[in-house]
């Protein structure tokens, strides 16, 4: 089933208010596409795990009221993109604890990941995009590797199309100033 | 390298073997759990009781010195009855061993009286080299075989021993004993 056929499929479930077999597809449909979105945030496969549980636990607990004023496919992305940050803040609040930088953590765990499998000039770039401030970083993966279009990222991150241009120049900008010092 | 065109555009993040496939377990054991959660909440239904916790390191200092207090009488006790037993063990063992001796002594006068018994002349200087020659089992095994000889002699009368002292009497001077029997 494609995206459309699985996204039409889920909506009319919806309609039918058969939230069980409507939420069975759109973990079927989708949990790939929101892991990867959400493991370029945390980096860290078990983190990633974590994120895309309690992501899902959401859209269980909230299927029965989502009005399909917008797709189903923005509405988990928004989902997952809010837990990730959720993650990244707390995990970030315990490192400040131990005066830590959690940045540089995930840059250094990098390394040893077995499940990162990118050369060294990927590695680079990971760790440039680990510079970028976490909405910057959002944006930059979301434009740079899964080609979004413009106007479903601002649905997703509701933002607006012209902020988030500007966010990903700077982004594209801050990634070359970090690939030349390398 | 300076441009972002440069590098490949790919994914390097892996997802590892089989995880989708746990992952739908797992995911339905929180959905469970999501449910139970909403039908009983997950609240703390145990409540701690008002000023419970209000000077509760008092409250375990004092504790662990009442467990001292009611321990102390213990120890004493037991610390008493270890002295007693030691006492008891050492007391036993002198007793045995000054048993042994006078057992030893006993065994002693059976031997000389039984050498005396026999037809064969020993002088005393005799026999106490025999007996600081004989080791302590020996002495024991031979009083044992023959014990029952001692009783043997059933015949004592006045003549019968006279004859004895007569008969066998040698470097000893018995005279003053015959005499007064």
């Amino acid at each position: 089933m494609n995206a459309v056929a699985s996204e039409n499929k889920i909506s009319e479930l919806l309609k039918e208010r058969n939230l069980s077999d409507a939420f069975n597809l759109i973990v079927e449909q989708y949990k790939e596409r929101l892991y990867m979105h959400i493991r370029k945030i945390v980096i860290r496969h078990e983190d990633a795990d974590d994120v895309l549980q309690n992501t899902f636990i959401k859209v269980w607990r909230y299927l029965k009221d989502f009005k399909q004023n917008s797709k189903i496919y923005t509405w988990l992305f928004r989902i997952a993109t809010n837990e990730a940050l959720t993650f990244i803040n707390q995990k970030k609040k315990k490192a400040e604890e131990s005066f830590d930088n959690y940045e540089q953590y995930l840059s250094n765990t990098l390394e040893s990941d077995e499940y990162f499998t990118g050369d060294q000039t990927q590695l680079i770039l990971q760790k440039a995009i680990l510079t970028l401030p976490e909405k910057q970083r959002i944006v930059f993966n979301m434009r740079y590797f899964d080609e979004m279009k413009y106007d479903e990222m601002s649905e997703i991150l509701e933002t607006s199309t012209g902020a988030l241009k500007a966010s990903y120049h700077h982004a594209v900008k801050k990634i070359e100033d970090f690939l030349k010092t390398v | 390298m300076s441009k972002l065109n440069d590098i490949k555009k790919e994914n390097a993040f892996k997802i590892p073997e089989d995880y989708f496939n746990n992952f739908s377990r797992e995911l339905e054991t929180r959905i469970s759990e999501e449910k139970l959660k909403k039908q009983f909440g997950n609240k703390n239904p145990f409540t701690v009781p008002e000023n419970y916790f209000e000077n509760f390191s008092i409250k375990i200092t004092n504790h662990k010195t009442k467990i001292i207090q009611i321990i102390k009488p213990v120890i004493s006790v037991a610390a008493g009855i270890i002295v007693i037993f030691a006492l008891w063990q050492i007391i036993f063992t002198k007793i045995n061993h000054e048993n042994n001796i006078a057992g030893n002594i006993t065994d002693t006068n059976k031997i000389v009286n039984k050498i005396n018994n026999t037809n064969i002349k020993y002088s005393e200087n005799e026999i106490d080299i025999y007996i600081n020659e004989l080791d302590i089992n020996t002495i024991y095994e031979y009083t044992e075989n023959n014990e029952q000889d001692d009783y043997e002699i059933t015949d004592r009368n006045d003549e019968t021993v006279y004859q004895y002292f007569v008969d066998y009497a040698d470097d000893n001077d018995y005279t003053e004993l015959i005499a007064e029997l």
